[in-house]
């Protein structure tokens, strides 16, 4: 488990400053503040931020839109990001617009503003509903590709597909076992069988996929799976053909 | 021989003379017209149908040959020659006809009127040959051939031919015949120089004339043997002839033979010396000359009376042309009218539309006109209001924060920490303040000039309560005052956030404002009738009905001051009512005296 990495640009240093230490407060991993369009596109290259805090004017300039919009142009770079400014006037909001932005955060901010503000855009950017991680009563996660984002406390961070126990149907939902931590996915099991690396998780039940990784022993007589913590989960017959599969391949 | 140089002109008027009186008779006897027409089938039977015959008869060549002979008698030669060509074109195969040597005749007879004696000649001679069997034409031929070569000058042939006709015809000729024969003949020998025959042969002539008494023959005979004379230098004999031809001239009536005889009178009178006669005659030779020159021009006038016909046939040609022309030009005209009234019509439809659409316009400008006064009017209050908002409710608090950074300033030389604290405390509600009075203006500002953005967006409404509130946590919590927050965390609703946040921090600020210490203050949100509605309660001093009317009515002046004595502007009110209004949701205020004051927002939820 990692804390999300951010990527503050902004040529106010104050601005910046009191960004980066309400970030680094709530745990996050904050790059170098870049002050200017090139010094951004070059951290935005060294740092590989996974969410983006750009102020639209950087310098009298519209450097931040800019710097949205080569964002977005290229799909391996696409990264959830959060207009930060200070004008309220219609004119930069159209201007702004223009990038879908996943959220804007309005000068003064709180860091209740701020959280919230990061947490619609990692919402918006894995297509999940609008305040998902603010309504969720129990620990919530996202997926982008192959890595979760979940929410802690009042901070996201980054849990890698890989470092995922297992998956346990939760109701319409999912949870997720991480350590001893379960965190919510608004996500069916299905859904997220096509999502995942085929590799990495079998389907062992009906309610449970589990990482290959973790799997010690397959009890056949009880029907259940083995975790390498000891910890067992029911299996089923109808997948006995796909994990033995998976593990012929493997071997 | 003293005369001899004067002859010349004598004899040569006399050849003049002469020639001129066998090329006038361009008359053919009435006789041979009478003979000829005898022949005529048409002119036999009916006259009057001849035209009707032109057309479509098998026969057409009687009708040509009709038409020849009437042409002859009117002396039209050229018709009477193409007629009389048609003719024997018509009868050609049927030579044997004895039309056709009549039509040969005319042909012949109009070659001769012509002068074409050549050729009248050989075809007189080609009828003799051939076809002539009529002795009434063949008589014809014979003289007529013998007065060709008389007028060719061909005196011998001619004498040959006069001499046949003789022989043949003489005894049972008409007096005419007789009479042209005896003077032809006389000519002949004349001017073949055997004097003693042709003076017997004019005297002869000369007592035909006299039985005959014609004026005209006797003046040409007299004139003729006197000339003789007078060539054979004869004087004494030619000149009581010449006389005698004068006088029966005069009666005569033919003017160019009595003109003659002037001149021949006028040259004899001059040869023998005697000048005032020959003066006298030579003027009346001259009177006649101009008469006669009258009279050519009298031709000519006829000719150009002719031509003048002619001409008025092609002018009333020209004119009829020039009518269609005239028609045509005024059909040009009415069309042109036409299209000219149409062009106008159009124009005139056009200038109307151009004139409504100026009208239209004119009414939308002026339209647009009111609606610009209304909006600069509004901009106009809303700059006072900016104005008075700057010098009062801006200037004093941003003063105040000034004065106390300067007491803050001494009390840190002085070393006295408690000051400090309390100066510092001052100045960060005051500038807190101001700042979000600061903020209320410039929304209200550009929410009055359309520059607000403006973007509904699903809202987690707890989140949103959430963020407002803790900004203001330290101040409830400097007034003791309890907030508390009943929000299911379930509700979303449809909103723009920066206007949302507006809303909720006014009422908070004024919630906080007007609520005594340790009162109480609750966010509370209910679903109701498809809306959001969150109620902002307090304790607070609450306002009565008037205050109430006053922030309803927008009625300024009747703002009042806060629990701290902090005046209000009014302005966070009238802020949040438009932002609500702008979600498409509303604003209500309950309040009294006693419970304090009740701000309800409604918004919708999707």
């Amino acid at each position: 488990m990692e804390a999300l990495k951010i990527l503050v640009i902004e040529d106010n240093e104050a601005d910046a400053q009191r960004i980066t230490s309400l970030l680094q407060q709530k745990g996050y991993i904050v790059c170098p503040v870049a002050n200017n369009l090139a010094k951004a596109l070059e951290l935005f290259d060294s740092c590989k931020p996974d969410i983006c805090v750009i102020d639209i004017y950087l310098h009298g300039q519209h450097d931040g839109i800019t710097f949205a919009r080569h964002m977005s142009s290229h799909e391996q770079n696409k990264r959830p990001f959060i207009f930060l400014t200070s004008a309220t006037d219609k004119e930069t909001f159209d201007t702004a617009r223009l990038t879908n932005p996943f959220s804007y955060l309005l000068k003064p901010f709180n860091e209740l503003e701020l959280q919230y503000a990061i947490e619609l855009a990692v919402e918006k950017f894995a297509r999940e509903e609008d305040g998902y991680f603010a309504m969720a009563t129990e620990p919530a996660s996202v997926l982008l590709q192959d890595v979760f984002f979940v929410k802690r406390g009042n901070t996201l961070v980054k849990i890698m597909a890989a470092e995922i126990r297992f998956i346990e149907v939760d109701g319409k939902y999912c949870k997720l076992a991480y350590g001893a931590d379960k965190f919510v996915i608004q996500r069916s099991l299905k859904q997220l069988q096509d999502q995942l690396p085929v590799k990495t998780f079998l389907r062992t039940h009906r309610n449970y996929m589990v990482n290959v990784k973790e799997i010690a022993r397959i009890n056949l007589q009880d029907h259940e799976i083995v975790l390498q913590d000891g910890s067992a989960l029911a299996f089923s017959r109808r997948y006995m053909e796909d994990v033995m599969q998976a593990f012929s391949i493997l071997k | 021989m003293r005369y001899r140089p004067l002859y010349v002109p004598v004899v040569l008027l006399v050849f003049f003379f002469l020639s001129r009186s066998y090329a006038q008779p361009a008359h053919v006897p009435a006789s041979v017209i009478q003979h000829l027409r005898q022949q005529c089938s048409i002119c036999m039977k009916k006259p009057a149908d001849s035209l009707l015959l032109v057309t479509g008869t098998p026969d057409q060549y009687t009708a040509h040959f009709h038409n020849s002979l009437l042409a002859l008698q009117q002396n039209y030669l050229d018709e009477a020659y193409a007629h009389s060509l048609q003719t024997i074109a018509g009868l050609e195969g049927r030579q044997d006809s004895s039309l056709y040597q009549y039509a040969y005749f005319i042909k012949a007879k109009v070659l001769y009127y012509k002068h074409l004696y050549q050729e009248s000649i050989a075809q007189y001679q080609f009828l003799l040959k051939s076809y002539a069997k009529d002795p009434v034409i063949i008589s014809q031929v014979y003289s007529n051939i013998g007065e060709a070569y008389l007028e060719q000058g061909n005196y011998t042939l001619a004498l040959q031919y006069l001499m046949d006709w003789q022989r043949l015809f003489l005894l049972g000729a008409d007096f005419v015949s007789t009479k042209n024969y005896y003077h032809n003949k006389a000519l002949c020998l004349f001017h073949l120089e055997k004097y003693p025959e042709s003076e017997a042969l004019f005297l002869k002539n000369i007592e035909l004339e006299k039985q005959n008494k014609d004026s005209l023959g006797l003046a040409i005979s007299y004139m003729n043997l006197a000339n003789q004379y007078y060539n054979q230098f004869l004087d004494s004999k030619a000149i009581p002839y010449f006389k005698l031809s004068l006088l029966f001239a005069k009666n005569a009536g033919d003017l160019s033979v009595l003109k003659n005889a002037y001149l021949n009178a006028a040259v004899v009178d001059e040869n023998r010396k005697l000048y005032p006669s020959a003066l006298a005659y030579r003027k009346q030779y001259e009177l006649l000359q101009e008469s006669s020159w009258n009279r050519d021009q009298v031709w000519k006038l006829a000719a150009q009376e002719r031509k003048f016909a002619s001409q008025l046939n092609e002018s009333k040609i020209t004119l009829l042309q020039q009518e269609a022309d005239l028609r045509d030009a005024a059909l040009k005209v009415r069309s042109r009218e036409r299209n000219t009234l149409l062009i106008a019509a159009i124009a005139f439809l056009l200038l109307a539309g151009i004139v409504y659409y100026a009208y239209r316009v004119k009414v939308k400008t002026s339209r647009i006109i009111t609606q610009q006064k209304e909006e600069l009017a509004l901009l106009n209050t809303m700059k006072d209001r900016l104005f008075s908002i700057v010098a009062h409710d801006l200037r004093s608090p941003v003063h105040a924060i000034k004065t106390n950074i300067a007491g803050i300033q001494s009390a840190l030389s002085d070393q006295n920490p408690g000051e400090v604290q309390i100066l510092t405390d001052r100045v960060a509600r005051t500038a807190t303040n101001t700042w979000s009075l600061l903020d209320n203006m410039l929304h209200w500002a550009l929410g009055h000039t359309n520059q607000l953005f403006f973007r509904p967006e699903k809202l987690h409404l707890a989140t949103v309560i959430n963020q407002v509130c803790y900004d203001y946590l330290p101040l409830a919590h400097a007034k003791d005052i309890h907030l508390d927050k009943n929000i299911p965390p379930t509700i979303f609703m449809l909103a723009d956030l920066t206007s949302t946040r507006i809303i909720l921090r006014n009422l908070l600020d004024n919630a906080i404002k007007y609520t005594h210490q340790q009162g109480s203050i609750i966010f509370e949100a209910a679903i109701r009738e498809q809306q959001c509605c969150i109620q902002v309660k307090d304790t607070g001093i609450g306002m009565d009905d008037t205050i109430l009317q006053a922030v309803t009515n927008r009625e300024w002046q009747r703002i009042r001051e806060d629990t701290q004595g902090n005046r209000s502007t009014g302005f966070g009110l009238e802020l949040c009512k438009m932002m609500a209004e702008r979600n498409q949701g509303s604003l209500t205020i309950t309040s009294n005296k006693e419970t304090g004051t009740t701000v309800q927002v409604c918004f919708p939820l999707t």
